[in-house]
């Protein structure tokens, strides 16, 4: 064996002051007194549960409208994909390239990568830990972009507010969208990074005791 | 290799295991799952159904954006706007909403609002900013429909307007046009709602729609007419001109009343879009209508110019029938053309007040007697003429009590009542008559002329010289410095003189009167 992990060890790490304990001993930290974890409770459940909602969710929130403008020439209503359509047909196609990325290919990108993290965990595919872990640190990077949308939406029913002349209206799209954003996020909290290697060794230790005892 | 220490039971799984129960995060998906179908529900529940709709052209549509509005509130949406398949047309499909289940009928009507300027108004100029919109007008069927051909202009009446539709059958269209309006006692209750060519290219049908009330005032014994233009008519109390407003001289109109007769009970409620003749004007509107029309025939022997087709047929100056055809004949036993004039007469002028006698075609037996009986009394028709400057003529019909014996000839299909040599012949001898006296009359004259000329005015010229002379000598005389003015005047000094003396002696024989004894005193 060439690396323990300090669970493996039966160590874990208070994580409120730090302090290291030994939870078959004390279920509490001894100094703070704070529940101690080997690995977050639940990691691939709770992942499972919030990302299974923010599919659900994404639905409606690229179906419904996320934004209503009403103006002296009639009224409309704008769902992300056809903001992006619009954006793409008047010229902006920079603009249109960033809503499509921040709004429709990040969320969904996000979910599929944690999807796939969650189940390599759960059925055990040992192999890529490296690329696996990479994945992770791209989901925390990118998770923070994805609710691009929501602010424009709020920005600019905050904005425009003209009465008979023009006013915009959030659409019950931005809710769902803005759902999915945070339980994407949830789910990624949720989810335990350190579950990747706990595969990896444990494969290694069944591959040498296999192995000792050929 | 270092011993790895037991893990106790209740340390949590390095990797994860199975747990029994249920964790409470799990209310988070079957939340949101809730949610998404709660949302696809509402979005099905939602949708109506979509239908499709044909334009000639897709002017202002945009898809996704233009909306279908019943009442001015939105109940569809343009999804779709495509070439139809013979690509001679626009279709338009729209996604409907599920308020506008059960408005979506066979009869249903849809049209494209845009801005629009007619004689009647300007309309639709919202549309100008906010952009067209289709308007629809739900029908009365109850057979759903999903395929819709698109009026091109919006319709005159919507099934919410309240009011009845009525045709009318007229022979040319004149000034009319849709939207057109109607009045009753000059008051707007109606409009055109459309017209039509009728199949058979005989006329107009004209649909208007009269708005509830006044819907009632159309009974069944309505009349309607052109109300387009001024109306003059010369009458024996002067010029009547009339109009309905300035606005139907200028746009057309039509206009109807309901003409009463004391004594008879009011016609009832004319039905849903019943069927009226569209009279020409308010005269020929209230002209009592001939149901009933009798054919007959009168074979004239004299020239019948001046007489056209629509001619009046008079009795005693009461207009009872109309030339309808002017033909020739040939007649072998007079060896000549004979003149065939075709009327019409319609018997009710005559009855009236006695409303459904059988009065009947002029076949039946018992006018066939009646009409026996009055040409035996010397009833005839008689050419006559309506005025000497134009030479319009009429046909008369009367009773002539010298008339020749004659008999109606019922034998043909049409029977043919005799005819009285027209007065016109005999006016034309007597008038002859006159200028021939009259010629004489002025030869008279001009003989008498012509001795005035030869005797009296010389004796004349000479009495004339005379009398110049004696004024002349008189105006001679009559001078200041003729002889007799100066002796006159002498005269009469030598007079004013005597008179002087005269007054001296009287005053001295005054004064003394002895003196007239003794002599005048001496001084």
């Amino acid at each position: 064996m060439r690396w323990q992990s300090a669970a493996a060890r039966g160590h874990a790490l208070c994580e409120v002051c730090g302090r290291l304990g030994r939870p078959a001993e004390h279920a509490d930290c001894t100094r703070c007194g704070s529940r101690l974890h080997a690995r977050k409770p639940a990691s691939i459940e709770r992942a499972w549960a919030l990302l299974i909602a923010a599919y659900v969710l994404y639905i409606p929130a690229n179906l419904l409208p996320i934004m209503e403008t009403r103006s002296l020439f009639g009224a409309q209503q704008d769902t992300i994909l056809s903001g992006v359509v619009y954006l793409w047909n008047s010229g902006s196609w920079g603009l249109a390239l960033i809503v499509f990325g921040a709004s429709i290919v990040v969320p969904l990108l996000k979910m599929l990568l944690l999807t796939v993290l969650i189940a390599s965990v759960q059925f055990r595919l040992a192999g890529p830990a490296l690329p696996l872990t990479k994945v992770y640190r791209l989901l925390e990077l990118i998770g923070r972009w994805s609710m691009l949308d929501v602010y424009v939406v709020a920005i600019l029913v905050a904005l425009v507010q003209v009465q008979s002349l023009a006013t915009i209206l959030p659409g019950p799209g931005v809710l769902a969208f803005g759902a999915v954003v945070v339980l994407s996020m949830l789910a990624t909290m949720a989810f335990d990074p350190r579950l990747i290697w706990d595969t990896v060794a444990e494969n290694e230790e069944s591959s040498d005791s296999n192995a000792t005892r050929a | 290799m270092t011993q790895t220490p037991p893990v106790p039971e209740d340390f949590p799984s390095t990797v994860d295991k199975q747990r029994p129960r249920f964790s409470v995060i799990w209310i988070v998906p079957v939340l949101a799952i809730l949610v998404g179908i709660g949302l696809a529900v509402q979005a099905i529940r939602a949708r109506g159904p979509e239908i499709n709709l044909q334009f000639s052209v897709a002017e202002g549509l945009e898809a996704g954006k233009t909306r279908v509005k019943f009442k001015d509130v939105a109940i569809g949406t343009v999804s779709d706007i495509a070439l139809s398949d013979d690509q001679k047309s626009v279709r338009v499909s729209v996604q409907m909403d599920k308020q506008a289940e059960g408005l979506i009928v066979e009869d249903t009507r849809f049209w494209v609002v845009r801005p629009r300027i007619a004689a009647g108004g300007v309309s639709g100029l919202a549309t100008l900013l906010s952009g067209v919109y289709i308007a629809m007008d739900p029908g009365k069927s109850t057979q759903e429909s999903s395929d819709f051909v698109g009026l091109e202009s919006p319709p005159q009446i919507t099934s919410a307007t309240p009011g009845r539709q009525f045709q009318l059958k007229a022979d040319d269209l004149g000034s009319l046009d849709v939207g057109v309006p109607v009045y009753y006692r000059r008051i707007p209750v109606g409009r055109v709602a459309s017209y039509a060519m009728q199949k058979d290219g005989k006329g107009v049908d004209v649909n208007v729609f009269i708005d509830a009330p006044y819907d009632a005032f159309v009974t069944t014994d309505t009349r309607f007419w052109h109300a387009s233009g001024i109306d003059v008519a010369l009458n024996s109390e002067g010029v009547k001109v009339d109009m309905q407003s300035l606005a139907s001289l200028v746009a057309g109109g039509i206009a109807f009343a309901t003409p009463e007769s004391p004594g008879e009970e009011a016609a009832p409620r004319a039905p849903e879009s019943s069927i009226f003749p569209l009279h020409q004007n308010h005269t020929a509107a209230l002209r009592v209508p001939d149901r009933i029309v009798q054919k007959y025939l009168m074979t004239f022997n004299e020239s019948v110019r001046g007489l056209a087709v629509g001619a009046s047929v008079d009795y005693r100056g009461l207009t009872v029938g109309e030339v309808t055809r002017i033909d020739m004949r040939f007649s072998r036993e007079a060896a000549q053309f004979l003149i065939l004039v075709e009327v019409n007469l319609y018997p009710e002028r005559f009855l009236r007040r006695v409303r459904h006698t059988d009065a009947g075609d002029a076949g039946s037996e018992q006018s066939r007697k009646v009409v026996d009986m009055m040409v035996k009394r010397g009833f005839r028709a008689q050419l006559r003429t309506a005025s000497i400057v134009s030479g319009q003529r009429y046909i008369a019909l009367d009773f002539f009590k010298n008339a020749k014996a004659a008999q109606v000839d019922w034998s043909h299909g049409t029977p043919e009542l005799p005819t009285q040599s027209g007065t016109l012949d005999s006016l034309e001898d007597q008038i002859l008559l006159i200028v021939e006296s009259l010629r004489k009359t002025v030869g008279h004259v001009d003989a008498l002329v012509v001795r005035m000329d030869k005797e009296v005015i010389p004796e004349l010229t000479t009495t004339l010289g005379e009398a110049r002379q004696t004024l002349k000598s008189a105006d001679q005389a009559l001078a200041s410095d003729s002889p007799t003015q100066v002796d006159l005047r002498d005269t009469l000094r030598e007079v004013s003189k005597a008179a002087a003396s005269m007054r001296n002696l009287a005053d001295m024989l005054e004064r003394e009167p002895e003196a007239l004894l003794r002599g005048k005193k001496g001084d």
